[in-house]
């Protein structure tokens, strides 16, 4: 189990929660959603201090996990739980990379210097994907289960919201919210999502 | 799906590759068995004019028949980190050997950073056509019978040779191009032309063969198709372009077909046909999720008889496929599938041998059950509406309605 804990800093004096929920379009709460939220006035925000380093396993011919929310500069470590070998590559823009990852064995890190979404497949299974948020500027988070994103202690002022998850619809971004943050107590705020069809009605059984 | 593994290399025999787990290997399969309510038309298999796998016997009206449907096992080896295999052996009473090749071939994909991949196949496979045939062992996860163009495909169309691909990928889709150079199928389209098409789920294994249907009333075995014997020496050529994105949830295939057969030469008894054809297919999800799939084909197959005689035919099929999962849990499937199809004589000196045009659809409807993904039950109702005037030479009306009722278990590992 992995647990992403990004340092807030010193909570100011004068700030408040931010809870963020996140759905589909029927309703229905959606996970691995990653919510951004930067100062409305371009300020630099509160930055999130970069992770000392994350692993996605591959179990199953699965990775885990789908998503992962990285700063930029963090090295990520490829570990093989499975009986067979995996061929993790990537030719996204961000980071363009492939590194072969035996049976039981975990690979050298990989470093995602810049920004932006990392696509990661696997050249032996072609449904293996997995996504690697490498957070900019703005204090991400991804949401849970429930669809829930939490911002605690952000200090008063006006902050864009901006959602992104793996099956938008659209590869458009999604135009940012201004939310306003008072002194104190908990603002919370809805985010609908246009998803493409979940992955396991698109899957076929049985893929060559 | 958790495949039986094996892992093959030791420590000792081969250290440097051993460390990376290869080769390794992974065995499928699948059995199928089958219980089928047929009307009395003699089916293919037993020489009849007959549209589906299961026939009868003419005036004994419906019968009760089934057995084994399926016996399939796939052998998927892995040599190293950019290059594997398929092989897929049929087992079958009936075959001319009990146990056949399907398809055999090594791939060769290198990882590539770049939006483009490029891979390599090389051995016996088909050629990209079908969009039904996606599951394991080249079934469909939609209905036991397949529609008339992929039933001919799995009939009488297979590759020997190397293809190659190349895909321009972004994130959520793709276009592949590609295209083979083959051998061996120079007897392809023989059986558009002396049978038709037919609607059933049943593949010629590489060394089998396929019965001629009868144009006499005692049903007189007319003899056999043997479709992928090489018989002038010239390779054959298809093209294939591919483009999927899952924004608009939809795939769209063309595929253009030539066997470059010399329409002239025999070998040993068996006459080659220069057959090519185009196909398009393309799937969908309308609202609902509700998948729609569509394919068409038109082709040409000629064939000049040592007599002088040229027998000449073109051949169109298309079809439209709706299927959907009644349940939240996707166990429960529903599909319907409506076939055309029809072989238009384009002999230029007509009066000679048994007519050969035909017309026909066939309504097909198909519930799956599948509670995980080793067991599937299926029930399939197929009917077929054909006019062929051959039939009128074996004693009964051209225009005949083939009706089954399948029910099928299959177990796949």
């Amino acid at each position: 189990m992995l647990i992403v804990i990004f340092s807030i800093g010193s909570l100011p004096a004068h700030a408040g929660d931010l809870i963020v929920a996140i759905r589909d379009t029927n309703g229905a709460p959606v996970r691995d959603a990653i919510v951004t939220v930067k100062l409305a006035n371009g300020e630099p925000n509160t930055q999130a201090s970069p992770l000392d380093k994350l692993s996605i396993n591959q179990k199953d011919t699965t990775y885990h996990p789908f998503v992962s929310l990285i700063s930029a500069g963090t090295p990520v470590q490829f570990v093989n739980s499975d009986q067979w070998g995996h061929h993790v590559y990537s030719f996204s823009k961000a980071k363009r990379f492939d590194i072969t990852v035996p049976a039981n064995t975990s690979s050298k890190s990989v470093t995602f210097e810049k920004p932006g979404i990392v696509v990661i497949g696997c050249n032996i299974h072609d449904r293996m994907l997995a996504y690697i948020f490498v957070n900019g500027e703005g204090q991400p988070a991804k949401s849970d289960k429930m669809g829930i994103t939490r911002f605690l202690g952000l200090p008063a002022g006006t902050y864009s919201l901006s959602a992104w998850h793996p099956s938008l619809r659209s590869k458009r971004k999604q135009p940012p919210i201004d939310v306003s943050i008072g002194q104190e107590g908990e603002t919370t705020k809805e985010i609908t999502l246009k998803l493409k069809r979940p992955a396991k009605k698109k899957r076929k059984p049985y893929k060559y | 799906m958790r495949p039986l593994t094996f892992i093959f290399a030791t420590l000792t025999a081969l250290p440097a590759v051993a460390d990376e787990g290869f080769p390794r290997l992974e065995i499928h399969g699948l059995i199928d068995i089958r219980a089928v309510q047929t009307d009395d038309q003699p089916g293919w298999r037993d020489n009849g004019l007959g549209k589906t796998r299961f026939g009868g016997k003419r005036g004994d009206g419906d019968r009760l028949t089934g057995g084994l449907g399926e016996a399939s096992l796939l052998l998927r080896p892995q040599f190293g980190w950019d290059s594997g295999g398929h092989l897929h052996l049929k087992f079958e009473k009936d075959q001319k050997s009990t146990v056949d090749i399907v398809e055999a071939f090594a791939t060769y994909r290198p990882a590539s950073t770049s939006p483009w991949r490029f891979s390599l196949k090389a051995g016996s496979f088909f050629p990209p056509v079908s969009l039904e045939n996606v599951d394991i062992a080249w079934q469909s996860p939609y209905t036991i019978s397949w529609s008339a163009i992929n039933s001919w495909i799995g009939e009488e169309v297979r590759s020997t040779g190397a293809e190659f691909n190349g895909r321009y990928r972004y994130d959520g889709g793709g276009v592949t191009i590609g295209g083979a150079l083959f051998a061996g199928n120079d007897p392809a389209g023989t059986i558009l032309h002396q049978r038709g098409w037919a609607l059933h789920d049943r593949t010629t294994a590489l060394f089998d063969n396929i019965p001629l249907p009868a144009t006499t009333a005692d049903f007189r075995n007319r003899g056999d198709i043997e479709p992928f014997k090489e018989i002038d020496d010239t390779p054959g050529l298809y093209l294939t372009l591919r483009a999927d994105d899952e924004d608009l949830g939809g795939e769209f295939l063309l595929t253009a077909y030539d066997n470059f057969a010399d329409e002239g030469a025999t070998r040993r008894g068996r006459g080659a046909w220069r057959t090519r054809f185009i196909s398009s297919g393309f799937s969908y999800f309308l609202p609902f999720d509700i998948e729609m799939l569509t394919q068409f084909m038109h082709g040409d197959t000629e064939r000049q008889a040592p007599t002088g005689n040229i027998l000449d035919a073109s051949f169109t099929a298309a079809y439209l496929l709706l299927s959907g999962f009644v349940d939240e849990d996707e166990l429960h499937r529903l599909s319907l599938r409506y076939d055309w199809f029809r072989v238009d004589d384009q002999n230029i000196r007509p009066g000679s041998g048994t007519p050969i045009d035909e017309i026909g659809n066939a309504w097909t409807f198909a519930y799956t059950y599948r509670p995980d993904e080793h067991h599937r039950i299926s029930l399939e109702f197929l009917s077929v509406a054909s006019t062929r005037a051959a039939r009128l030479t074996t004693g009964v009306s051209a225009r005949q309605r083939d009706n089954t009722i399948q029910t099928s278990y299959r177990f796949t590992f």
